[in-house]
């Protein structure tokens, strides 16, 4: 064999090699089956009486306990950072629903059109962080987050994915690495508490308003037309839960630093509003709160620490009689 | 287009397989529409400006080599134009918001409305380039290039084009114009490179991103976390940057081309000067031929030297953006290699060696703090903070943020070390590795950019310049 030909055929070889192991390797993988009950236990224990869902919009706008003060009530916090419509779905079916709670009003916050894009933060890490909230059998989640629901909103990104399972490992390996760094580096204190002021540290509130930050960055997709129907979002499987088990619903609708001008968010929105409430949901946007001002916002659209009494109490005052 | 997309992987494997099936001069015509299709991917008309620089000086270059007695002054027309679009584009706005800054102190009317320019990518990257070309025939270092296929080949060569490095006419041009033959032993080389370009941008720079973006997002950070920080900003830009021109080296070795070594183990660099010669070589090369020596050099006396030395490090901090912080930085990395350049070259065992690379990896850090907070008031905020202030909570924190940093940026210290103290070429790119070695290395290569790169991707950092 001539030395070109050899070389070709290393290259062929090289290339071959290292497109099939990582494949084969991640066919082997094992899925966990990892369902945090927790949350069941925290609602059982101190039964609410107003659910707080959404993501980091929720949580820096909404002080728990001031809103416990205010209404004189206890309140249930499902506010988790970084999650969407699928992770919020899950929460209100697995932790309130199955739960056997019943609150007198679930509150779910949101940003224009996340509310039905079903595939917003359900890939790569956020996978993860969704299998936490879900029980053996998820036909809605499956169905609406399958591959097949993916590929078609990104080709390229849904063959990857098929391809290399094994990248569904990248919450756990960087798992792996955060725990046996912390311990390496709590000296003088646990994990936990070390993982604790990690995270009081980089707190929403201590972030540099307008400054540089990887949280809440992402675009928001652009819907054209809001579609009701259940193979296109979480929402109607939420208020299907929601009339069968008489528990009331009310979307908020959160106020953005900058707000979108776009035409076709105006549409959507009214859509998106006429048919929650005529299917029985409450609806508040805050969008309408000239009292929020662009001073009141920290780091892109949250609230700033300082004013997130201030939005607690404007928030009570918007919805206040909606509750009785 | 970005190097780590999928949009990227298919639009090179098609430029690939049309491009060895075509002869040279057709290769040439192929890859030059390739070049344009990939600059004008998201946004045509940054076409217009590249093609101005690209039309103009070609025609310059001719007419220098035709009217001799003539030749300053058309090299002069060209390097003005060149600068002035450059101006244009990018110092423009920064002008005009200071310009009206000081009417405001002054208690004059100021502009109300600010100068919004979109930079196109790599402005600064082909003006360089093209003004280099300029300069060399002028010179007559170089013959004008007399095919404006090839010429414009030259200014626009995809993998090259957006980042660098910036190359120099006899080298690329001369590539350009002779016979290419497809090698199989170099693209086996050239597929590791590319895919340890991929693994430090996705799974290095990008992780030490997550780690930089959270602290300079913060309003007050303590200094222990600030520098923990800095010191994920360093690894984040030299293996984004330098992962950068490894994807971009590998795409042109596959197309028969070989482009310019840009980094060489900057970590392991002993004094300022020394840092100069590791780090960005294409452009510290560029100042030094263009811009260092013309000034005079080191021929004159100390002060003529140090004041040449300070112009040329001031205009490399303007290159980088128009911004006082990076001014600053240009000034600040002036200053080092002025007062460290005494410090001569020490000859056999050096005892010391360890110290001057740590000492000098804390000025390039310091530096680093000056180059990514754009912020100045915040920065002189940043500088007062203390050490003695911080919590032992706090330093567990910033031992955290280090170590992880550290963890994801191990390959790059084991392939320094062994690039630095053992085989100048590297592990990877050794012609004594077996095909076993390779595979393995190109192997774990790709499933280490599947399991651990980061969840969230940013474009090149040196895009912006």
């Amino acid at each position: 064999m001539s030395a070109l030909k050899s070389k070709l055929l290393e290259l062929i070889v090289l290339c071959t090699v290292t497109l099939l192991f990582p494949a084969v390797i991640g066919r082997t993988v094992l899925r966990k089956d990892s369902f945090d009950a927790a949350p069941v236990a925290a609602m059982k224990a101190r039964p609410p009486a107003y659910v707080f869902i959404g993501d980091s919009m929720a949580g820096s706008r909404i002080d728990m306990k001031l809103f416990e003060e205010l209404s004189g009530e206890t309140v249930g916090d499902l506010v988790r950072n970084g999650s969407a419509s699928a992770r919020w779905y899950l929460h209100f079916k697995n932790y309130v629903v199955d739960a056997g709670i019943r609150p007198k009003m679930t509150f779910i916050f949101f940003r224009d059109s996340i509310l039905s894009d079903p595939l917003h933060r359900t890939q790569g890490k956020y996978r993860e962080e969704l299998e936490e909230a879900m029980k053996e059998r998820e036909p809605v989640v499956e169905a609406l987050t399958s591959r097949e629901a993916l590929a078609r909103r990104d080709a390229g990104n849904w063959l990857l994915q098929k391809l290399y399972p094994v990248q569904e490992r990248q919450t756990a390996v960087r798992e792996v690495i955060e725990q046996r760094l912390l311990r390496i580096a709590s000296f003088s204190m646990s994990r936990d508490d070390l993982k604790g002021s990690l995270g009081d540290t980089f707190e929403l509130g201590d972030l540099r308003a307008g400054g540089p930050t990887d949280l809440a960055t992402e675009e928001i997709k652009e819907i054209e037309k809001f579609d009701p129907a259940p193979t296109a979002s979480f929402l109607p499987h939420i208020l299907e839960l929601s009339r069968k088990h008489q528990l009331p619903v009310c979307f908020v609708r959160v106020k953005r630093v900058q707000p979108d001008d776009e035409e076709w968010l105006d549409s959507y929105i009214n859509d998106l509003r006429t048919w929650l409430t005529q299917n029985g949901a409450l609806y508040y946007d805050e969008s309408g709160d000239d009292a929020i001002t662009r001073e009141m916002y920290g780091n892109g659209d949250h609230i700033a620490e300082q004013y997130k009494p201030f939005v607690t109490r404007r928030f009570f005052e918007a919805v206040k009689d909606r509750l009785k | 287009m970005i190097f780590h997309s999928l949009d990227y992987l298919v639009f090179f494997l098609a430029v690939f397989a049309l491009y060895w099936c075509l002869g040279r001069r057709l290769q040439n015509v192929m890859l030059l529409a390739a070049s344009y299709f990939f600059y004008g991917y998201i946004h045509p008309w940054f076409l217009i400006p590249l093609l101005a620089v690209t039309v103009f000086d070609f025609v310059c270059a001719l007419g220098i080599e035709r009217f001799p007695q003539r030749r300053k002054l058309l090299a002069t027309i060209s390097i003005t134009a060149s600068l002035g679009m450059l101006c244009v584009f990018k110092y423009a706005g920064f002008f005009v918001e200071n310009v009206s800054q000081i009417l405001v102190t002054a208690g004059l009317p100021s502009f109300t409305n600010s100068l919004a320019i979109i930079l196109p990518v790599g402005i600064s990257f082909y003006t360089f380039q093209s003004i280099g070309y300029i300069v060399d025939v002028y010179r007559g270092r170089v013959a004008a290039c007399r095919n404006p296929v090839d010429y414009a080949l030259y200014v626009t060569f995809f993998p090259q084009l957006v980042a660098g490095p910036i190359e120099r006419a006899d080298r690329l041009i001369g590539q350009i114009q002779s016979t290419r033959f497809f090698d199989a032993g170099r693209a086996q080389s050239a597929v590791l490179l590319i895919l340890w370009g991929l693994f430090k941008k996705l799974v290095i720079a990008d992780n030490a991103a997550v780690t930089c973006n959270k602290v300079f997002a913060l309003s007050e950070p303590d200094f222990a976390v600030l520098w923990a920080g800095v010191f994920a900003f360093g690894i984040q830009i030299f293996a984004d940057f330098s992962a950068y021109t490894d994807i971009a080296r590998g795409s042109s070795r596959l197309l028969g081309f070989e482009l310019m070594e840009n980094f060489r183990n900057p970590y392991f660099a002993t004094s300022p000067g020394d840092f100069w010669r590791r780090w960005h070589i294409s452009l510290s090369t560029w100042l030094r031929d263009y811009v260092y020596i013309p000034l005079g050099g080191s021929r004159g006396t100390r002060g003529r030297t140090a004041v040449n030395l300070l112009i040329t490090f001031f205009i490399s901090g303007l290159w980088h953006g128009a911004a006082w912080n990076f001014i600053l930085w240009g000034i600040y990395w002036g200053i080092l290699v002025v007062i460290f350049r005494s410090e001569g070259k020490h000859e056999g065992r050096d005892h010391w060696r360890p110290l001057r690379i740590l000492g000098t990896f804390v000025l390039i850090h310091i530096g680093w703090l000056l180059f990514r907070e754009g912020n100045l008031q915040h920065l002189a905020h940043l500088a007062t903070l203390s050490p003695f202030r911080v919590t032992s909570e706090q330093w567990q924190v910033a031992l955290y943020l280090f170590l992880l940093t550290f963890t994801y940026s191990i390959p790059i210290w084991l392939h320094a070390a062994w690039t630095e103290f053992g085989r100048p070429l590297g592990f990877m790119q050794s012609p004594r590795l077996s095909l076993l070695g390779r595979c393995a290395a190109a192997a774990m290569l790709f499933l280490g950019i599947l399991v651990m790169r980061s969840t969230t991707s940013s474009d090149f950092i040196y895009f912006q310049f």
